[in-house]
This record gives C-alpha cells, structure tokens and sequence, in this order.
C-alpha cells in the first residue's frame, strides 16, 4: 500500500482517559460533477470508507462521500483501555487504499 | 428510480443509485438537479432516509462549524452529542446533511462506547451559503438533530 494516512496520537496516555486521535491521509476527492481542464466530463474520484481499529477491533468507521474535503481528516476521541497499535484504512474509487499505523503508549 | 404513474416520487440519489439504473439514466437525473439544485438537492429525501420518518430531538446535541467560510472547500465542523457512552447507552451515528451541495449526504460516523464520548471533528465542502444538519441515532434509536447556517463568500466546488 503506498498511499499513508497520518495519525497523531498523544506521546502517551493513561488507562480510562479519553484521548483524541487524528488521521489524515491525501486524496484529492474529484466529485464528479464538475468538468475536466478539455471539457469533458469529470469522473468521481472520491475515498468510500475509513475503518480505524485498536489492536484489531473496530473504534470508528466513516461513510465519505463527495461532500468531505480533499485530503480526508477526521478528529474522534477513544477512551484508553491500555496500550496498543491504533490503525486506519482509507479505502475508495480505483482500488484507493491508504494505511498507517501508530502505537498508543500508556503510562504506569 | 420507481416507477409510477401520473405521481411523482422522491427518490434519493443512494436508493437511486441502488437500483442499478443506466449510466445514461442516471446523467438525465444529475441534469435535472443542476436545474433544481436552487429549490433543493434532496437533502429533505435524505433526512428522511437517515431517520426513517421519526422525529428529532434539538436537545443533547451541538453542530459548531464557523459563521463564515471564506473559502467553501475546507469547512472544519464539530458534532457533540450528549451521551454517557455506556455499553447500553451510546452514540451509535453521526451524518451530515448539506441542504445546498450537488449531494445532500455528506458523511456518516459510526461510534461505539469504545469512543468515551460522543464527538466527532472533520472538514467538509460548502458549494454556497446553507444550512448544514447533523443528524445523530443513539443506541436506543433515538434521533437528535442540530442546524447551523453557514455563510460562504468562496464556494467549494461542487461537493
């Protein structure tokens, strides 16, 4: 998977805080229904669907369509359990995939 | 898109997509809401797909986006649902509605207790000035629902 998302997680966390994650990940998100620099007609271009997921089980999950901004950014809390590896997938049109990963540290 | 006779139906774009039609069919119809798109883009279609026709409470739930946009491609807005966010108890989605975009549905979240508290921040487009409606379903299946109007001097494209 080439495309990366970045995630920003606090330098660490205690257990039974609410922390926030953020992710973002490029994309230019083509709506569709403008027209291209030759005039013809603009294809939809747009990322579908974001999963993040904490030591593999699902935290948050995004339905996208054209409305979301280019460059898809998304700031949502998580109440810490522990530690562990804080993941994001970006998926859309033409096979658009992006992945990153980031682990979350806990204090004590 | 349903058909019928001497009535018309409203049919929002996803059930329209969802029935498969025409590439060429569905062309038609996008021309035909360029041309609407001052009376409405569907967005009352699409409250009604997301709550299923029930009422909406304005309580327990805040939309903060700014007054003023200047520019309409990057709009932050923050939704805050007032939740205890227990294992029986919680938000469970969040959407966005655009009343003035070429596409009324803008993003739906889907939360758990896992997330503490029911919040959500992202950026999305304003074509023009509009309202813009968060819709969030608890657990329960209750509904809230909150309107904030947003003044755009630079329009966003066509989100």
């Amino acid at each position: 998977m080439a495309n990366k998302v970045r995630v920003k997680l606090p330098k660490s966390a205690k257990v039974g805080e609410i922390i926030f994650i953020k992710g973002t990940t490029k994309h230019p998100m083509v709506t569709g229904f403008g027209k291209n620099e030759d005039g013809s007609a603009q294809e939809r271009n747009i990322a579908r669907e974001l999963v993040v997921t904490f030591n593999g089980a699902e935290i948050l999950r995004q339905k996208i369509d054209t409305g979301i901004s280019t460059n898809p950014f998304v700031n949502f809390p998580f109440k810490v359990p522990g530690p562990g590896a804080v993941e994001f997938t970006y998926k859309g049109d033409n096979g658009f995939e992006a992945y990153g990963k980031k682990d979350l540290k806990v204090e004590g | 898109m349903s058909k019928t006779e001497n009535k018309i139906t409203i049919v929002s774009r996803r059930s329209f997509i969802k029935t498969g039609a025409s590439a060429a069919a569905a062309l038609a119809v996008l021309g035909a809401w360029t041309d609407e798109a001052l009376a409405s883009n569907g967005w009352e279609a699409m409250v009604e797909e997301l709550t299923g026709g029930a009422e909406t409470a304005d309580a327990g739930i805040t939309l903060t986006m700014p007054e003023v946009a200047e520019d309409g491609s990057t709009v932050p807005f923050t939704v805050k649902v007032d939740s205890a966010m227990t294992d029986d108890d919680y938000v469970a989605e969040i959407s966005m509605v655009s009343t003035a975009n070429h596409q009324s549905n803008v993003t739906t979240f889907y939360m758990s207790p896992a997330n503490g508290v029911g919040e959500i921040t992202a950026k999305m487009r304003l074509g023009s000035t509009q309202d813009v409606l968060a819709i969030a379903k608890m657990s329960n299946g209750d509904l809230r629902m909150a309107k904030t109007n947003v003044r755009v001097t630079v329009g966003g494209c066509t989100g």
